[in-house]
């Protein structure tokens, strides 16, 4: 009896010394991780943003990066005129699809371990036959550890939702 | 005598885990404490890199005007920014870098505006912690907006 009494507190001895460790290291995990995650998500932000404000070097109506892919989503046929160089026309969809990604990848190469995919579709999915641009590698959505943004192209008539995701590679 | 004997031996042997379990837990707790204060000192040091990283982006003293959210960072005022200006922005032993993507010259006020990087309180200490973001630089000349990376970060 008293055997067995001993060999059930050796057990509960045992069980506490293993409760200790991974509670331990649950908190040093947990400490760890929280700051990352909100540089990361300020950084997905501000990429987005001076994405969409900058200049493609085309003309109206494709004078920003917002602009022009607002027009590749609901003015297709509308050619945009390149500045320096007004014999050169392209639509808006190409000029989206040529500036966006080409910025994106030139601002991540300076943080190779970053991935990246966005998405940009209308508001209210009946609109615009419910198309959508996406730009980058679609396997980073569904990665465990992302970062997102989500930023509103305000427009008289339709309004689009671009969504920005970055993880690690 | 033996059953006696065996039940010292037992409770020596209790005793002697108990003790080898309150030894665990001190030690556990004290390198805890001094593993969360250490990772905790490195948390404030990054929580003032990314603040210092926001106030440069965010200060009135260098966007354009109208601008709130994220950085536009108007080439002209970043032209005239001296070291001290930035001292007195952001505190002691700062510094900042404002690079437009693919440009490597310099912005002096001489150079200017035909250039895409502004440095200031650069030194050669390698010990510093540092945090960088897409910028937006808003040329007043030509009216243009480039993109470019903004680093900010202090010595220790």
């Amino acid at each position: 009896m008293n055997k067995i009494r001993g060999q059930a507190s050796l057990i509960m001895i045992v069980l506490i010394i293993i409760i200790f460790i991974i509670i331990g290291l649950f908190l040093l995990v947990s400490s760890f991780t929280t700051e990352e995650t909100e540089y990361y998500n300020i950084y997905a932000h501000d990429l987005l943003v001076s994405v969409m404000r900058t200049k493609t070097g085309y003309q109206n109506p494709c004078e920003t990066v917002s602009d022009t892919i607002y027009c590749s989503m609901t003015r297709v046929d509308r050619q945009c005129r390149y500045s320096e160089d007004e014999s050169i026309r392209k639509s808006c969809r190409a000029v989206a699809d040529e500036v966006a990604p080409g910025l994106i990848s030139k601002v991540l190469a300076t943080k190779p371990n970053l991935d990246y995919y966005m998405t940009i579709q209308a508001e209210d999915p009946e609109h615009l036959g419910g198309e959508t641009i996406s730009y980058g590698n679609p396997d980073v959505a569904g990665r465990g550890k992302t970062w997102t943004a989500n930023e509103r192209v305000l427009r008289y008539q339709t309004n689009l939702q671009i969504q920005l995701i970055l993880a690690p590679v | 005598m033996l059953k006696g004997q065996a039940h010292i031996m037992e409770y020596v042997l209790l005793s002697f885990f108990i003790l080898l379990v309150i030894f665990l837990i001190v030690f556990f707790l004290m390198g805890w404490q001094i593993g969360t204060t250490s990772s905790r000192q490195s948390i404030l040091r990054e929580q003032r890199a990314s603040f210092l990283l926001r106030a440069f982006s965010n200060s009135p003293h260098l966007n354009k005007e109208g601008f709130t959210e994220g950085g536009m960072l108007e080439d002209s005022k970043l032209t005239v920014l001296e070291c001290s200006d930035l001292e007195e922005l952001l505190g002691k032993n700062v510094f900042a870098e404002v690079r437009i993507l693919d440009s490597i010259s310099e912005c002096t006020q001489e150079g200017y505006p035909r250039c895409g990087v502004w440095t200031f309180c650069k030194r050669e200490d390698k010990n510093f912690i540092a945090y960088d973001t897409p910028v937006n630089v808003y040329r007043t000349l030509t009216r243009d907006v480039e993109i470019g990376i903004l680093t900010v970060g202090f010595y220790e």
